[in-house]
Protein backbone atom coordinates (compact mmCIF):
# COMPACT_ATOMS: atom_id res chain seq x y z
CA UNK A 1 0.00 0.00 0.00
CA UNK A 2 1.40 3.51 -0.67
CA UNK A 3 2.16 5.83 2.38
CA UNK A 4 -0.56 8.50 0.71
CA UNK A 5 -3.41 5.62 1.04
CA UNK A 6 -1.91 4.70 4.30
CA UNK A 7 -1.99 8.17 5.71
CA UNK A 8 -5.37 8.86 4.16
CA UNK A 9 -6.60 5.48 5.69
CA UNK A 10 -5.14 6.46 9.28
CA UNK A 11 -7.03 9.94 8.87
CA UNK A 12 -10.25 8.31 8.71
CA UNK A 13 -10.03 5.75 11.36
CA UNK A 14 -8.31 8.44 13.87
CA UNK A 15 -10.49 11.46 13.03
CA UNK A 16 -13.78 11.88 11.37
CA UNK A 17 -14.23 11.85 7.68
CA UNK A 18 -15.12 15.19 6.66
CA UNK A 19 -14.26 16.76 9.53
CA UNK A 20 -12.68 20.04 7.89
CA UNK A 21 -15.87 20.31 5.87
CA UNK A 22 -18.58 19.39 8.41
CA UNK A 23 -17.78 21.66 11.00
CA UNK A 24 -20.18 23.34 13.49
CA UNK A 25 -20.74 27.03 11.77
CA UNK A 26 -21.92 24.40 8.45
CA UNK A 27 -24.25 22.10 10.15
CA UNK A 28 -25.60 25.30 12.13
CA UNK A 29 -26.36 27.35 8.90
CA UNK A 30 -27.69 24.04 7.67
CA UNK A 31 -30.31 23.23 10.96
CA UNK A 32 -31.27 26.66 10.02
CA UNK A 33 -31.68 26.75 6.75
CA UNK A 34 -32.65 23.39 5.19
CA UNK A 35 -36.10 22.80 4.87
CA UNK A 36 -37.73 19.54 6.71
CA UNK A 37 -37.74 16.42 5.60
CA UNK A 38 -41.61 15.58 5.16
CA UNK A 39 -42.91 14.55 7.98
CA UNK A 40 -44.63 11.03 6.53
CA UNK A 41 -40.73 10.37 5.81
CA UNK A 42 -39.31 11.59 9.13
CA UNK A 43 -42.25 9.03 10.79
CA UNK A 44 -40.96 6.55 8.22
CA UNK A 45 -37.14 6.64 9.52
CA UNK A 46 -38.35 6.98 12.94
CA UNK A 47 -40.57 3.38 12.84
CA UNK A 48 -37.72 1.50 10.70
CA UNK A 49 -34.78 3.04 13.95
CA UNK A 50 -37.36 1.56 16.96
CA UNK A 51 -37.81 -1.64 14.59
CA UNK A 52 -33.78 -2.36 13.98
CA UNK A 53 -33.47 -1.27 17.87
CA UNK A 54 -35.98 -4.13 19.02
CA UNK A 55 -34.65 -6.41 16.14
CA UNK A 56 -31.05 -5.77 17.71
CA UNK A 57 -32.08 -7.19 21.26
CA UNK A 58 -35.20 -10.25 20.25
CA UNK A 59 -34.18 -11.30 17.60
CA UNK A 60 -37.08 -14.75 17.81
CA UNK A 61 -40.64 -14.97 18.66
CA UNK A 62 -40.87 -14.54 22.10
CA UNK A 63 -42.91 -17.92 23.52
CA UNK A 64 -42.80 -18.25 27.38
CA UNK A 65 -43.48 -15.16 29.96
CA UNK A 66 -43.41 -14.93 33.66
CA UNK A 67 -47.01 -16.02 35.05
CA UNK A 68 -47.36 -12.88 36.92
CA UNK A 69 -47.54 -10.37 34.16
CA UNK A 70 -50.52 -8.93 32.75
CA UNK A 71 -50.22 -7.95 29.02
CA UNK A 72 -49.78 -4.21 30.04
CA UNK A 73 -47.47 -4.88 33.00
CA UNK A 74 -45.24 -7.11 30.03
CA UNK A 75 -45.31 -3.96 27.79
CA UNK A 76 -44.23 -1.92 29.60
CA UNK A 77 -41.31 -3.98 31.48
CA UNK A 78 -40.44 -5.21 28.20
CA UNK A 79 -40.73 -1.39 26.92
CA UNK A 80 -38.38 -0.23 29.06
CA UNK A 81 -36.04 -3.12 29.54
CA UNK A 82 -35.00 -1.88 25.73
CA UNK A 83 -35.00 2.15 26.68
CA UNK A 84 -37.86 3.13 24.48
CA UNK A 85 -40.91 5.55 25.70
CA UNK A 86 -44.10 5.08 24.86
CA UNK A 87 -43.87 7.91 22.73
CA UNK A 88 -41.68 5.58 20.79
CA UNK A 89 -44.06 2.34 20.80
CA UNK A 90 -46.98 4.91 19.66
CA UNK A 91 -44.82 6.05 16.41
CA UNK A 92 -43.91 2.39 15.43
CA UNK A 93 -47.87 1.32 15.20
CA UNK A 94 -49.45 4.58 14.29
CA UNK A 95 -50.95 5.35 17.54
CA UNK A 96 -51.45 7.37 20.33
CA UNK A 97 -48.78 7.48 23.31
CA UNK A 98 -51.80 7.59 25.71
CA UNK A 99 -53.20 4.58 24.46
CA UNK A 100 -49.84 2.70 24.86
CA UNK A 101 -49.73 4.22 28.85
CA UNK A 102 -53.28 2.97 29.21
CA UNK A 103 -53.30 0.00 27.94
CA UNK A 104 -49.21 -0.61 30.17
CA UNK A 105 -51.37 0.77 33.34
CA UNK A 106 -54.23 -1.28 32.88
CA UNK A 107 -56.55 1.87 32.47
CA UNK A 108 -57.82 0.06 29.08
CA UNK A 109 -57.68 -3.74 28.98
CA UNK A 110 -56.03 -5.57 25.84
CA UNK A 111 -59.53 -6.94 24.46
CA UNK A 112 -61.38 -3.79 24.54
CA UNK A 113 -58.48 -2.40 21.72
CA UNK A 114 -59.03 -3.55 18.76
CA UNK A 115 -57.02 -7.08 17.54
CA UNK A 116 -54.87 -4.96 15.03
CA UNK A 117 -53.53 -2.70 17.73
CA UNK A 118 -52.75 -5.84 19.65
CA UNK A 119 -51.17 -7.63 16.92
CA UNK A 120 -48.71 -4.55 15.84
CA UNK A 121 -47.62 -4.59 19.52
CA UNK A 122 -47.02 -8.23 19.54
CA UNK A 123 -45.54 -8.09 16.30
CA UNK A 124 -43.07 -5.11 17.02
CA UNK A 125 -42.07 -6.92 20.19
CA UNK A 126 -42.29 -10.26 18.63
CA UNK A 127 -44.13 -11.54 21.43
CA UNK A 128 -45.79 -15.04 20.62
CA UNK A 129 -49.26 -16.00 20.50
CA UNK A 130 -48.93 -18.77 22.64
CA UNK A 131 -47.25 -16.19 25.48
CA UNK A 132 -49.91 -13.09 24.78
CA UNK A 133 -52.49 -15.33 25.13
CA UNK A 134 -51.26 -16.02 28.71
CA UNK A 135 -50.54 -13.06 29.73
CA UNK A 136 -54.25 -11.86 28.54
CA UNK A 137 -55.87 -14.66 30.44
CA UNK A 138 -54.14 -13.04 33.30
CA UNK A 139 -55.31 -9.67 32.81
CA UNK A 140 -58.60 -11.32 32.37
CA UNK A 141 -58.15 -13.42 35.73
CA UNK A 142 -56.86 -10.03 38.23
CA UNK A 143 -59.62 -8.14 36.21
CA UNK A 144 -62.27 -10.42 37.60
CA UNK A 145 -60.13 -10.67 41.18
CA UNK A 146 -59.61 -6.94 42.06
CA UNK A 147 -62.57 -5.60 39.91
CA UNK A 148 -62.69 -2.26 38.45
CA UNK A 149 -61.18 -0.30 40.53
CA UNK A 150 -57.54 1.75 40.89
CA UNK A 151 -55.44 1.50 43.47
CA UNK A 152 -54.05 4.80 45.27
CA UNK A 153 -51.14 5.35 47.57
CA UNK A 154 -49.97 7.75 49.87
CA UNK A 155 -47.04 9.22 49.70
CA UNK A 156 -45.22 10.45 53.13
CA UNK A 157 -46.78 13.11 54.06
CA UNK A 158 -50.38 12.28 53.16
CA UNK A 159 -50.06 13.31 49.57
CA UNK A 160 -51.31 10.84 46.59
CA UNK A 161 -49.44 10.50 43.59
CA UNK A 162 -49.53 8.76 40.25
CA UNK A 163 -46.39 7.17 40.62
CA UNK A 164 -47.29 6.00 43.79
CA UNK A 165 -50.61 4.49 42.90
CA UNK A 166 -49.25 3.10 39.68
CA UNK A 167 -46.90 1.17 42.02
CA UNK A 168 -48.77 0.14 44.26
CA UNK A 169 -51.28 -0.86 41.68
CA UNK A 170 -48.88 -3.10 39.78
CA UNK A 171 -47.71 -4.55 42.95
CA UNK A 172 -51.64 -5.47 43.54
CA UNK A 173 -51.97 -7.03 40.13
CA UNK A 174 -48.78 -9.27 40.59
CA UNK A 175 -50.07 -10.44 44.21
CA UNK A 176 -53.95 -11.44 42.64
CA UNK A 177 -51.74 -12.74 39.72
CA UNK A 178 -49.75 -15.25 41.76
CA UNK A 179 -52.69 -16.23 43.49
CA UNK A 180 -54.71 -16.79 40.77
CA UNK A 181 -56.64 -20.08 40.00
CA UNK A 182 -56.27 -21.82 36.87
CA UNK A 183 -59.86 -20.03 35.68
CA UNK A 184 -60.89 -20.00 32.37
CA UNK A 185 -61.14 -16.49 30.68
CA UNK A 186 -64.89 -15.43 29.94
CA UNK A 187 -66.54 -16.12 26.30
CA UNK A 188 -65.68 -12.53 25.82
CA UNK A 189 -62.39 -12.93 26.03
CA UNK A 190 -62.00 -16.49 24.33
CA UNK A 191 -63.72 -14.92 21.39
CA UNK A 192 -61.43 -11.92 20.92
CA UNK A 193 -58.56 -14.37 21.33
CA UNK A 194 -59.89 -16.21 18.41
CA UNK A 195 -59.84 -12.91 16.56
CA UNK A 196 -56.44 -11.82 17.48
CA UNK A 197 -55.26 -14.72 15.77
CA UNK A 198 -57.17 -14.30 12.83
CA UNK A 199 -55.58 -10.57 12.75
CA UNK A 200 -52.09 -12.28 12.97
CA UNK A 201 -52.82 -14.55 10.03
CA UNK A 202 -54.25 -12.21 7.56
CA UNK A 203 -51.26 -9.83 8.33
CA UNK A 204 -49.37 -12.82 7.57
CA UNK A 205 -47.27 -12.58 11.08
CA UNK A 206 -47.12 -16.38 10.55
CA UNK A 207 -44.03 -16.54 12.86
CA UNK A 208 -45.96 -15.26 15.82
CA UNK A 209 -48.41 -17.93 15.59
CA UNK A 210 -46.16 -21.49 14.23
CA UNK A 211 -45.65 -23.62 17.36
CA UNK B 1 -36.37 30.94 13.90
CA UNK B 2 -36.26 31.36 17.82
CA UNK B 3 -37.72 28.18 18.64
CA UNK B 4 -35.10 26.31 16.06
CA UNK B 5 -32.13 28.57 17.94
CA UNK B 6 -33.58 27.29 20.99
CA UNK B 7 -33.71 23.63 20.00
CA UNK B 8 -29.51 23.58 18.77
CA UNK B 9 -28.94 25.07 21.88
CA UNK B 10 -30.46 22.50 24.10
CA UNK B 11 -29.33 19.64 22.11
CA UNK B 12 -25.90 20.84 22.13
CA UNK B 13 -25.99 21.91 26.23
CA UNK B 14 -23.71 19.91 28.22
CA UNK B 15 -27.09 18.59 30.58
CA UNK B 16 -28.80 17.38 27.22
CA UNK B 17 -25.50 15.31 26.33
CA UNK B 18 -25.24 13.66 30.30
CA UNK B 19 -28.78 13.10 29.98
CA UNK B 20 -28.79 11.35 26.88
CA UNK B 21 -25.81 9.40 27.66
CA UNK B 22 -27.08 7.75 30.58
CA UNK B 23 -29.54 6.37 28.50
CA UNK B 24 -33.13 9.05 29.37
CA UNK B 25 -35.27 7.55 26.53
CA UNK B 26 -37.19 10.81 26.57
CA UNK B 27 -34.14 12.56 26.00
CA UNK B 28 -33.12 10.82 22.73
CA UNK B 29 -36.87 11.18 21.51
CA UNK B 30 -36.22 14.85 22.08
CA UNK B 31 -32.87 14.88 19.78
CA UNK B 32 -34.44 12.67 17.52
CA UNK B 33 -37.81 14.98 16.84
CA UNK B 34 -34.75 17.79 16.84
CA UNK B 35 -32.40 16.76 14.22
CA UNK B 36 -34.02 14.39 12.08
CA UNK B 37 -36.16 16.57 9.96
CA UNK B 38 -32.98 18.66 9.14
CA UNK B 39 -30.94 15.37 8.70
CA UNK B 40 -33.19 13.77 6.49
CA UNK B 41 -34.29 17.15 4.42
CA UNK B 42 -29.76 17.61 3.93
CA UNK B 43 -29.56 14.13 2.99
CA UNK B 44 -31.78 14.38 0.37
CA UNK B 45 -31.46 17.68 -1.18
CA UNK B 46 -27.18 16.69 -1.26
CA UNK B 47 -27.60 13.37 -2.42
CA UNK B 48 -30.66 13.36 -4.78
CA UNK B 49 -29.47 10.49 -7.04
CA UNK B 50 -29.76 8.36 -4.46
CA UNK B 51 -33.31 6.60 -4.06
CA UNK B 52 -35.32 8.22 -1.23
CA UNK B 53 -35.94 4.80 -0.05
CA UNK B 54 -32.58 4.09 0.71
CA UNK B 55 -31.90 7.21 1.90
CA UNK B 56 -34.29 6.95 5.16
CA UNK B 57 -32.82 3.62 5.44
CA UNK B 58 -29.35 4.97 5.85
CA UNK B 59 -30.83 7.65 8.42
CA UNK B 60 -32.77 5.18 10.50
CA UNK B 61 -29.09 3.43 10.76
CA UNK B 62 -27.33 6.96 11.44
CA UNK B 63 -29.96 7.30 14.41
CA UNK B 64 -28.79 3.42 15.18
CA UNK B 65 -25.27 4.41 15.10
CA UNK B 66 -26.13 7.91 17.20
CA UNK B 67 -27.95 5.67 19.87
CA UNK B 68 -25.16 3.04 20.22
CA UNK B 69 -21.97 5.31 19.94
CA UNK B 70 -23.50 8.60 22.21
CA UNK B 71 -22.07 6.93 25.24
CA UNK B 72 -18.15 7.99 23.64
CA UNK B 73 -19.26 11.46 22.21
CA UNK B 74 -17.18 14.16 24.48
CA UNK B 75 -19.40 17.31 24.94
CA UNK B 76 -16.69 18.81 25.65
CA UNK B 77 -14.49 17.85 22.01
CA UNK B 78 -14.16 20.17 19.03
CA UNK B 79 -17.36 19.67 17.63
CA UNK B 80 -21.29 20.24 18.74
CA UNK B 81 -23.50 17.12 18.90
CA UNK B 82 -25.44 17.76 15.86
CA UNK B 83 -22.60 18.11 14.27
CA UNK B 84 -21.23 14.80 15.24
CA UNK B 85 -24.28 13.62 14.16
CA UNK B 86 -24.13 15.00 10.66
CA UNK B 87 -20.65 13.98 10.09
CA UNK B 88 -21.96 10.39 11.02
CA UNK B 89 -24.62 10.89 8.37
CA UNK B 90 -22.68 12.60 5.80
CA UNK B 91 -20.07 9.31 6.19
CA UNK B 92 -22.80 6.49 5.92
CA UNK B 93 -24.34 8.36 2.51
CA UNK B 94 -20.80 8.52 1.22
CA UNK B 95 -20.04 5.07 2.06
CA UNK B 96 -23.54 3.68 0.21
CA UNK B 97 -22.89 5.53 -2.97
CA UNK B 98 -19.46 4.02 -2.96
CA UNK B 99 -20.67 0.64 -2.40
CA UNK B 100 -23.49 1.34 -5.10
CA UNK B 101 -21.34 2.57 -7.78
CA UNK B 102 -18.84 -0.73 -7.21
CA UNK B 103 -21.77 -3.00 -7.80
CA UNK B 104 -23.08 -1.50 -10.54
CA UNK B 105 -19.25 -1.84 -12.10
CA UNK B 106 -19.72 -5.43 -11.03
CA UNK B 107 -23.18 -6.39 -12.58
CA UNK B 108 -23.21 -5.36 -16.47
CA UNK B 109 -24.63 -7.71 -17.90
CA UNK B 110 -24.28 -8.89 -21.54
CA UNK B 111 -27.67 -10.02 -23.65
CA UNK B 112 -26.92 -13.62 -24.38
CA UNK B 113 -27.03 -15.11 -27.94
CA UNK B 114 -30.34 -17.41 -27.22
CA UNK B 115 -32.57 -14.57 -26.22
CA UNK B 116 -32.07 -13.49 -29.61
CA UNK B 117 -33.76 -16.37 -31.46
CA UNK B 118 -34.98 -19.98 -31.25
CA UNK B 119 -38.47 -21.06 -29.39
CA UNK B 120 -39.98 -19.49 -26.01
CA UNK B 121 -40.10 -23.10 -23.89
CA UNK B 122 -36.84 -23.63 -25.03
CA UNK B 123 -35.87 -19.96 -23.98
CA UNK B 124 -36.85 -20.29 -20.67
CA UNK B 125 -35.05 -23.23 -19.52
CA UNK B 126 -32.15 -22.46 -21.15
CA UNK B 127 -32.41 -18.54 -19.55
CA UNK B 128 -33.02 -20.45 -16.02
CA UNK B 129 -29.25 -22.50 -16.77
CA UNK B 130 -28.04 -18.96 -18.30
CA UNK B 131 -29.30 -17.20 -15.08
CA UNK B 132 -27.05 -20.03 -12.92
CA UNK B 133 -24.37 -19.79 -14.22
CA UNK B 134 -23.90 -16.11 -14.68
CA UNK B 135 -24.78 -15.87 -11.36
CA UNK B 136 -22.03 -18.74 -10.59
CA UNK B 137 -19.56 -16.47 -12.63
CA UNK B 138 -19.80 -12.90 -10.98
CA UNK B 139 -19.21 -14.62 -7.48
CA UNK B 140 -15.85 -16.48 -8.87
CA UNK B 141 -15.24 -12.75 -10.20
CA UNK B 142 -15.72 -11.02 -8.17
CA UNK B 143 -13.71 -13.50 -5.63
CA UNK B 144 -11.00 -12.90 -8.47
CA UNK B 145 -11.10 -9.55 -8.31
CA UNK B 146 -7.42 -7.78 -7.01
CA UNK B 147 -8.89 -4.46 -7.23
CA UNK B 148 -12.62 -5.56 -5.69
CA UNK B 149 -14.28 -2.76 -4.10
CA UNK B 150 -13.50 -2.92 -0.46
CA UNK B 151 -15.54 -0.95 1.75
CA UNK B 152 -14.41 1.91 3.84
CA UNK B 153 -15.50 0.63 7.02
CA UNK B 154 -14.22 -2.39 6.27
CA UNK B 155 -10.82 -1.00 6.18
CA UNK B 156 -11.30 1.43 8.66
CA UNK B 157 -12.62 -1.67 11.02
CA UNK B 158 -8.76 -3.42 9.91
CA UNK B 159 -6.36 -0.22 10.12
CA UNK B 160 -8.10 0.06 13.92
CA UNK B 161 -6.96 -3.40 14.77
CA UNK B 162 -3.66 -2.94 13.29
CA UNK B 163 -3.06 0.24 15.19
CA UNK B 164 -4.26 -2.24 18.25
CA UNK B 165 -1.44 -4.43 17.97
CA UNK B 166 1.02 -2.37 17.90
CA UNK B 167 3.18 -0.45 20.68
CA UNK B 168 2.32 2.94 22.33
CA UNK B 169 5.24 4.25 21.47
CA UNK B 170 4.21 3.29 17.97
CA UNK B 171 0.49 4.44 18.12
CA UNK B 172 1.36 7.88 19.69
CA UNK B 173 3.81 9.03 16.99
CA UNK B 174 1.10 8.17 14.40
CA UNK B 175 -1.09 10.05 15.86
CA UNK B 176 0.85 13.05 16.90
CA UNK B 177 2.56 13.21 13.51
CA UNK B 178 -1.60 12.80 11.84
CA UNK B 179 -2.31 16.11 13.58
CA UNK B 180 0.21 17.68 11.77
CA UNK B 181 3.07 17.77 14.85
CA UNK B 182 6.61 18.22 13.17
CA UNK B 183 9.26 16.05 14.39
CA UNK B 184 10.82 19.15 16.36
CA UNK B 185 7.62 19.36 18.29
CA UNK B 186 7.30 16.04 19.14
CA UNK B 187 10.76 15.71 20.27
CA UNK B 188 9.80 17.84 22.95
CA UNK B 189 7.00 16.20 24.52
CA UNK B 190 8.98 12.66 23.83
CA UNK B 191 12.61 13.72 24.71
CA UNK B 192 14.06 12.59 22.11
CA UNK B 193 15.87 13.46 18.75
CA UNK B 194 14.06 14.44 15.62
CA UNK B 195 15.86 12.39 13.81
CA UNK B 196 15.16 9.64 15.46
CA UNK B 197 11.28 10.02 15.72
CA UNK B 198 11.64 10.34 12.43
CA UNK B 199 13.09 6.53 11.98
CA UNK B 200 10.85 5.38 14.65
CA UNK B 201 7.52 7.60 12.36
CA UNK B 202 8.98 5.40 9.53
CA UNK B 203 8.90 2.14 11.16
CA UNK B 204 5.84 2.63 12.78
CA UNK B 205 4.41 3.06 9.25
CA UNK B 206 5.82 -0.17 7.74
CA UNK B 207 4.74 -2.02 10.93
CA UNK B 208 0.61 -0.29 10.43
CA UNK B 209 0.82 -1.66 6.91
CA UNK B 210 2.04 -4.79 7.92
CA UNK B 211 -0.73 -5.76 10.58
CA UNK B 212 -3.21 -3.93 7.84
CA UNK B 213 -2.61 -6.02 5.31
CA UNK B 214 -2.67 -9.35 7.45
CA UNK B 215 -6.19 -7.90 9.18
CA UNK B 216 -7.64 -7.79 6.03
CA UNK B 217 -6.43 -11.11 5.05
CA UNK B 218 -7.88 -12.44 7.67
CA UNK B 219 -11.22 -10.73 7.48
CA UNK B 220 -11.52 -11.85 3.57
CA UNK B 221 -10.68 -15.77 4.85
CA UNK B 222 -13.63 -15.14 7.07
CA UNK B 223 -15.28 -13.99 4.39
CA UNK B 224 -14.25 -16.73 2.40
CA UNK B 225 -15.53 -19.27 4.74
CA UNK B 226 -18.84 -18.02 5.15
CA UNK B 227 -19.35 -18.13 1.18
CA UNK B 228 -18.35 -21.93 1.85
CA UNK B 229 -20.95 -22.55 4.30
CA UNK B 230 -23.42 -20.88 2.77
CA UNK B 231 -23.33 -22.73 -0.54
CA UNK B 232 -22.69 -26.30 2.02
CA UNK B 233 -26.50 -25.30 2.78
CA UNK B 234 -27.79 -24.78 -0.53
CA UNK B 235 -26.68 -28.10 -1.54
Amino acid sequence: MTKEKMAELLKLTLLSRYDDEINDQLVDQVLSKTEDAAADVVIRIQKRFIEKRIGQKITDPIKTVKSEYTFGDYIETIRASLELSAQDVATAIDEQPKTIEDLEKGRILPWACSTKLIGALMHLFKLHYDAAEKLINTSAVVLQAKGPIYASARSNRGKMTETRGNSTARALERFLAAKKKSEKPSEDVSHWLGELKGTLESEGWSELIQS
Amino acid sequence: MAIERRIILDINSEDFVKRLKAGDPLAFDQLVDGVLPKLAGFLSSQFYEVDPLDLEEIASDVLLKVHKSVIKFDPKGKAKLTTWIFRIGLNATIDHVRRLAAQAKKAEFVRPQFLKDGDPDKQIDAFDEFAKNQWKEKERQAAADDDGFVSVDVEIDAVERALESLSLEDQTILRLRLIDMDYDQIAEIEGEKPATLRVRHKRALEKLDAAYSKELTNDQRKDGRAVEADSALEI
